[in-house]
């Protein structure tokens, strides 16, 4: 597999203070990479040694197989990249904003009714950046880094201070970016949930360590699958169940929930049920969604 | 080599751009216009008792204009210029944006002086075409006392490259300061604090040592007969400003956090 980005080891530290303690992440090309993490977990920091923002502490930082320290210019020549809060002049119109990349990156001003175009903003070009909502410009800052048509996108938080309705036009443009225009993203945030619909590749920063890395499909499988059930006598049907060698939790919302979960046992649980005399209300499967799932890792380590 | 300078280019065709809507501009040509307009009013007015004896209207509204006008005033907005060509990307957040660009980092600061110092230019420029545009208004009204003599140009370009070469000490420190700090209080109170010090210490016989003071010696230097304009001020003037901008280039250069 290729990978555009690849950390070995990267550690940093700032006033004698740790801040990544051995970090290494790859991210496959084409995917849309998640990387989570809680405030203040390392997240920003590796992006910006990614970025060349900060020096590399120890370790490797390669991107597009080349070292960020000794490539610089050229590794940046083919990334976009997009650094928590919107960086917009807002005296200035959303073209105007967008004809200032093209003149740092030497670009016609041809390309900016296409970036326009696929950020969903044609409409308001003309006017003020000042005018525009959060959403609008932080979908006029993904447009800036789009101009020069970059390989690979590095998006640093960029649901933060959105609203649901933006959160959600980010996320399409996302996928958008990667399925039509072929663009490798990474993407960093502190809530899985606003990702998890997203990405193809995730990994999770916790205590300046990454704690988890890998498909979307592997984290999933990381937890495990339950059967939820309501009855009108949980007492009964809790004893009932730990006679037949089942091991059974009473949840706070006055559910019981057996583990593992299969077709096999959800038929013998209910049949044992129902002979017990008890009423079954609610037989369900369940799977933990990726934010129990990230919280379950985050309390492993 | 060619790199760099295509990446000095760029930059400063992208901060040319970003001044679009923005008050310096306004401040460039409204400054010398405000100052030039000032001293038409006074001598539209009192022109018999201003110029008296003199025997040329246009030299003495020169002499007024450099002697009150420019040394005082442009330092002031020499401070308030230098604030905005890097507020501009304090106030957009763009810094670090910026710097995620592919281009050289001394390409973008080395963008920015020229910038600065474009627009110093501009406002010089533009003083001297007011000058010229209201003394002769001046010269339609007192025919007599305004009379128009090859000298005045030789006087008004001596005082804007003696003002241009006085003024790099200035651009230099201000220039650093509003570029490393943030706090846009910080190079504001600096510029203040040195413009009064300049004041204040310009009668002191090593005065000529603190950069702050030579912009004042302009008019004093135009008043003397063995006028140059390569003097030990303009050396140390120039000297200062370099100094204060290969400390502000060295800092980025060893800079291991870019926020």
């Amino acid at each position: 597999m290729e990978y555009l980005i690849e950390t070995k080891e990267l550690s940093y530290s700032y006033k004698n203070k740790e801040v990544l303690n051995n970090v290494s992440i790859q991210v496959p090309k084409n995917s849309i990479y998640g990387f989570i993490g809680a405030n203040g977990a390392g997240k920003t920091t590796t992006i910006r040694i990614l970025l060349s923002l900060l020096k590399v502490g120890e370790g490797k930082v390669a991107i597009f197989g080349k070292d960020i320290v000794k490539d610089r210019i050229n590794i940046l020549s083919r990334i976009g990249a997009l650094i928590e809060e919107p960086s917009v002049y807002q005296h200035l119109s959303g073209y105007d904003n967008l004809k200032v990349t093209c003149r740092y990156l030497g670009l016609p001003y041809s390309r900016i009714n296409e970036v326009l175009t696929i950020t969903d903003l044609l409409a308001d070009k003309n006017r003020k950046v000042k005018e525009y909502s959060l959403g609008m410009r932080q979908r006029l800052s993904i447009a800036m880094v789009l101009l020069n048509d970059p390989e690979l996108l590095i998006l640093d938080e960029p649901t933060n201070g959105l609203d649901p309705s933006g959160i959600h036009d980010i996320r399409m443009l996302m996928q958008r970016l990667c399925k039509e225009h072929g663009k490798t993203i990474f993407v960093s945030s502190h809530l899985l949930s606003e990702l998890e619909k997203t990405v193809t590749h995730i990994a999770v920063i916790h205590n300046k360590q990454i704690a988890f890395q890998g498909s979307i499909d592997q984290l999933q499988h990381q937890s495990e699958s339950n059967i939820i059930l309501r009855t009108s006598d949980n007492k009964k049907t809790l004893k009932t169940l730990v006679d037949l060698g089942y091991t059974v939790f009473l949840t706070k919302e006055q559910t019981l929930r057996i583990s593992p979960n299969s077709d096999t046992n959800a038929s013998k649980v209910s049949r044992a049920i129902i002979e017990s005399g008890v009423d079954l209300y609610q037989l369900t499967h369940h799977r933990n969604n990726l934010e129990e799932v990230f919280m379950e890792i985050i309390d492993q380590k | 080599m060619k790199n760099t300078l295509i990446d000095i280019s760029r930059s400063y065709r992208a901060d040319l751009l970003k001044f679009k809507n923005s008050k310096v501009l306004f401040i460039a040509l409204g400054a010398p216009l405000f100052l030039v307009a000032l001293f038409f009013t006074i001598l539209l007015f009192k022109a018999n008792q201003i110029i008296g004896n003199a025997d040329n209207g246009w030299i003495v509204m020169l002499n007024q204009l450099t002697n009150t006008g420019l040394s005082l005033f442009f330092p002031l907005f020499i401070i308030l210029i230098t604030s905005q060509i890097s507020r501009v990307e304090y106030d957009a957040n763009s810094w670090k944006q910026i710097y995620t660009l592919p281009l050289h980092r001394g390409s973008i600061y080395l963008s920015k002086i020229l910038m600065t110092s474009s627009i110093v230019l501009l406002s010089l420029i533009s003083f001297g075409i007011f000058y010229y545009i209201f003394g002769g208004i001046l010269t339609l009204i007192y025919p007599e006392l305004f009379v128009y003599k090859t000298e005045v140009l030789s006087t008004l370009v001596n005082v804007l490259l003696m003002s241009g070469i006085t003024s790099f000490a200035w651009v230099g420190i201000q220039f650093w300061a509003s570029y490393r700090w943030k706090n846009m209080v910080l190079p504001l109170a600096l510029g203040i604090v040195g413009f009064v010090a300049g004041v204040i210490l310009i009668k002191w016989e090593h005065a000529a040592y603190v950069p702050f003071t030579h912009l004042l010696f302009t008019a004093k230097a135009l008043q003397t007969d063995t006028f140059s304009l390569l003097n030990k001020v303009s050396y140390l003037s120039m000297a200062y400003g370099f100094l204060f901008l290969l400390i502000g280039y060295l800092e980025l250069k060893f800079k291991k956090r870019f926020s």
